[in-house]
């Protein structure tokens, strides 16, 4: 029999193939090639694989093997909510200038990643698309940053993020009271100073979001990460354009000197807070006028049904904003953070609306905590759409 | 003759007819033939007597199928917004769900047919299914088997998979 489908239903077709599969899949035959090659083609695969459950990266750092020691894994969700853990390892990571292991993925965006690699201070950031292996290797900066008090590298935080004003990818980073930023292609970082200069180091505790055309990030002005006076808790950001505006404001009031996680859902800027046993959830946004933190979600942890039992540490609870496999539609925050916990050697993923627990890690995967008592979870969670967006391409997403 | 009268006794449904390419007539319920867009259209534009549809590109086989799809759909979104209506709970996605996955867990040219006559009678949800479905079958394969798959003839200059 033979099948001749339209070049339409071949589009429709290769568009829901996850793009792992496209790179054999282009050297079919020509037409396939000229598909699959077509700029509109990858960002209709861009669109398609975004609406997607994303896949998930996370660390796991360990007390054990030293401060730059990361084992890295993804969770991938499956059909049927079936959760499969992957090495990140996996991965291939470009050759690379200096001959090295270490390499941490520091942001990820339409599926490209931003990865650190080398020791300090020869370190280096690429812009790396993992599918298609095309990479670009992000300019030095002349004048290192943070390099005089010589940091962990963990302290640095950085986002990778498309700026649709110019059509191009940005890199940004912020440590002590300084950040800097550098859109893909160019030979320059553009540094800056932030209004509100600390003496020590007081870098944010928490992912850097971009939302609604802004870097967004929590701050305190004491030295352990959160304080324990909300007043002393901030919500900075800066307006990516011209001016690069920074604002900060102050946190609701909230569970303080907890684990603090931000995120992005539905299209607003969340942050969940965790004390003890409880869980709170504020959204950044407008209601009558003025768009403010308003809680949206609050619930006891230990009231929470099938968990299982007995947790071992309450730090072992990570809270990670989903995106990708939120209903719209509803108004209820209960789906927009799962919660990742560590049972002793094995990783659980606790949805709050189900008020249910997956495994996380297959028996094929194990965690090799050699003891579980030195390890806990350090984790970024970040989102990722397979694509085969080049690190350097302006694309539309339609 | 309509007895519009007694409620207990429903008003016979309309049904149009539907012929296969290879001869074959279809009698089915209105509703069920409009899940086709394109019946839907010609329907609108055409005399109201007029309810035979000569579908030539479709085999009896497959609209057999495509009409049991159909059937399934419309008998589907009467129960789930029955159930939403009482406000009782429903598993009723779910269930259809999984009714679709083992309807399009078919073999390769039965699927390769449905996703054709889907394409040709413009039926959106069972376009997509097929689709998606034959989107799984590149999953994991190699470029030749692909080809096998799709009936492809190899035409490209370089292959670099060739020597898998």
């Amino acid at each position: 029999m033979v099948i001749y489908f339209s070049q339409d239903i071949i589009f429709e077709i290769l568009v829901k193939v996850p793009a792992k599969d496209l790179l054999r899949a282009k050297v079919v035959c020509k037409l396939w090639h000229s598909i699959i090659s077509d700029p509109n083609f990858v960002n209709s695969q861009l669109a398609h694989s975004r609406s997607q459950p994303a896949e998930i990266i996370f660390k796991i750092y360990s007390e054990e093997l030293g401060d730059d020691y990361f084992e890295r894994l993804t969770i991938t969700t499956q059909k049927h909510g079936i959760m499969q853990v992957e090495k990140i390892c996996d991965m291939k990571f470009p050759s690379l200038q200096f001959p090295c292991t270490e390499s941490t993925v520091k942001a990820s965006c339409n599926g490209l990643l931003l990865i650190f690699h080398g020791k300090h201070p020869f370190e280096t950031l690429y812009v790396y698309n993992p599918v298609t292996r095309q990479y670009v290797a992000l300019p030095s900066m002349t004048e290192p940053l943070g390099m005089s008090c010589n940091p962990p590298r963990r302290y640095y935080s950085w986002t990778l993020f498309y700026n649709d004003s110019v059509g191009k990818y940005v890199v940004f980073g912020t440590f002590h009271s300084r950040w800097v930023v550098l859109t893909v292609g160019d030979k320059e970082w553009s540094r800056y100073q932030n209004p509100y200069p600390c003496g020590s180091y007081r870098s944010p505790y928490s992912q850097l979001i971009y939302v609604e055309k802004k870097v967004q990030w929590l701050r305190s002005e004491t030295e352990n990460g959160c304080s324990i006076n909300p007043l002393e808790c901030f919500h900075d950001s800066v307006n990516i354009g011209a001016t690069m505006e920074f604002t900060r404001t102050i946190l609701p009031e909230h569970q303080c000197n907890g684990f603090h996680t931000l995120f992005e859902a539905k299209g607003s800027l969340c942050f969940a807070s965790q004390k003890r046993y409880w869980l709170q959830i504020f959204v950044f946004e407008k209601r009558k006028g003025n768009t403010n933190w308003n809680k949206c979600y609050s619930t006891n942890l230990e009231s929470l049904p099938n968990l299982p039992q007995p947790i071992r540490r309450l730090n072992s609870y990570i809270f990670v904003g989903t995106r990708g496999d939120i209903d719209s539609r509803t108004t209820d925050y209960s789906d927009v953070v799962k919660i990742v916990m560590q049972h002793e050697d094995k990783l659980f993923y606790y949805d709050l609306k189900r008020l249910e627990y997956i495994a996380l890690v297959s028996n094929e995967v194990k965690l090799h905590f050699a003891d579980y008592n030195q390890v806990w979870l350090d984790i970024y969670p970040l989102f990722y759409a397979s694509s085969l967006v080049k690190p350097e391409q302006d694309i539309v997403i339609g | 003759m309509k007895d519009s009268f007694n409620p207990s006794i429903e008003p016979p449904k309309k049904t149009v007819t539907l012929v296969s390419s290879d001869g074959y007539d279809f009698e089915v319920e209105e509703e069920v033939a409009l899940e086709s867009q394109v019946i839907k259209d010609g329907f609108e534009d055409k005399a109201v007597d007029d309810r035979e549809y000569l579908l030539f590109n479709v085999h009896s086989d497959t609209l057999e199928l495509i009409i049991k799809y159909c059937e399934k759909h419309v008998s589907s979104r009467k129960s789930i917004s029955a159930a939403a209506a009482s406000s009782s709970s429903s598993n009723g996605e779910e269930a259809l769900k999984e009714w679709d996955e083992h309807f399009i867990s078919v073999d390769t040219n039965t699927l390769y047919d449905i996703l054709m006559a889907a394409d040709y009678l413009n039926i959106k949800s069972l376009l997509d299914l097929a689709i998606q479905k034959v989107a799984d079958t590149i999953h994991g394969r190699s470029p030749e088997q692909i080809r096998k798959k799709f009936n492809i003839e190899n035409d490209s200059i370089i292959d670099p998979w060739a020597s898998e």
